[in-house]
């Protein structure tokens, strides 16, 4: 059976229709289900519990990507499929996933299943990217060496967009069963153009050794004072359009 | 003689596995799989089985192995390469080298013992052997 779980911003007038007509295309698919809509009064935590116990086909999160990421996070390693239907602001991970507004129903029918690696922080899953902020950051890496690099962007990467800016050809897969660290310094530019020197380093687990550090998973949710950050292998099947950036 | 699709000329950003900028710096055992560049700073030990570049900015003191190799920059300790290594003009060395093929530019610097005793042609030789000991044992 499909779970269907509406974000509460879907209630709004200038939605209603474009929610309108992906009830109907599900219908005329023949992929109806049973439909959670969240609000003031039900959780998102409690919803997603309460369904995976009851061992569905699939959940199908409706909305943008801040639903995606707080259900990949409460899904993670459960072995139920997901399947996103975007619809809203931002989709980055809807796009990653090659899924738009258009053929969404479509790639649901169709149930392309992938697994895909999430990234942890402590215990807090992440699709693409995790951010850390802070200052004189310490990373310890595989138990093996330490790095660090003041006044630079620090990141633990999944996978990247196709529009993501990167120095290398090879580009983050979510089905190597590895992160990477991605350390970007903006050089000294000219006039107009900003130079970027860029480090890359592939890794399983990496401990943080300092204390005041923030992470941001996603661009989406903030985790302060994180101790670690790992891979979960394969850690979620995922609905995957012809078009995925990876 | 060299590993396969060694790159003779070095490689890009676009091409390595791993790359450790010049505002990055690394402590301890830093082994990887894959072609690397390095352009920061390095203590402890370096290992890859692929191509490692060494940039002109980078200060390494670590001993160094490496499938193939082209070096720029400072390495203090010794480096033992599979198959072919580059010493550019910019390049300093205290340390001992182990190589099969090397190749050093005007300027470069080493301070210490160089080794040819090639050690891919050792490991090359030692196969050798064992086929023929094993076909030896099939005649017989």
């Amino acid at each position: 059976m499909h779970i269907y779980i509406y974000d509460s911003f879907l209630g709004q007038k200038k939605y209603l229709s474009q929610v309108h007509e992906v009830e109907a295309r599900v219908t005329d698919l023949g992929l109806s289900g049973r439909v959670c809509r969240l609000g003031q009064l039900r959780s998102l935590s409690d919803v997603v519990r309460g369904e995976l116990r009851r061992m569905p086909k699939t959940i199908v999160a409706i909305g943008d990507d801040s639903l995606v990421s707080r259900v990949i996070s409460l899904m993670g390693g459960s072995g139920v499929a997901l399947g996103v239907i975007p619809v809203g602001e931002s989709n980055k991970i809807a796009e990653g996933l090659g899924i738009n507004a258009e053929n969404a129903c479509n790639v649901l029918a169709a149930r392309r299943i992938i697994q895909i690696d999430l990234g942890l922080v402590d215990d807090r899953a992440f699709v693409r990217r995790a951010e850390l902020t802070g200052k004189k950051i310490k990373l310890q890496i595989d138990g093996n060496y330490t790095i660090s690099s003041p006044n630079t962007k620090i990141e633990a990467v999944n996978f990247l967009l196709d529009n993501d800016e990167a120095l290398v050809n090879k580009r983050p897969e979510p089905q190597s069963g590895s992160l990477y660290l991605m350390i970007t310094k903006e050089q000294k530019s000219g006039f107009l153009k900003k130079e970027y020197e860029q480090s890359f380093i592939p890794f399983r687990e990496l401990l943080i050794q300092t204390d005041e550090v923030e992470a941001r998973l996603d661009n989406l949710t903030t985790v302060r004072h994180p101790k670690r950050l790992s891979v979960l292998p394969q850690g979620l099947e995922v609905i995957v359009g012809r078009e995925r950036q990876f | 003689m060299f590993a396969k699709n060694a790159p003779l000329g070095g490689i890009s950003n676009k091409d390595a596995e791993t790359i450790i900028g010049a505002s990055v710096k690394v402590e301890g055992n830093f082994v990887c799989e894959g072609d690397m560049i390095v352009d920061g700073e390095v203590k402890g030990k370096i290992e890859t089985n692929g191509f490692l570049q060494v940039g002109t900015k980078s200060l390494i003191n670590a001993d160094v192995k490496a499938g193939n190799g082209k070096v720029s920059g400072e390495i203090h300790g010794n480096v033992k390469v599979i198959g072919y290594l580059e010493l550019t003009a910019t390049a300093k060395i205290y340390g001992d080298i182990e190589v099969q093929t090397l190749s050093v530019e005007s300027g470069a610097l080493l301070n210490g013992q160089c080794s040819m005793s090639s050690v891919g042609a050792k490991e090359t030789e030692q196969e050798a052997f064992d086929s023929e000991d094993a076909q030896d044992a099939e005649e017989a």
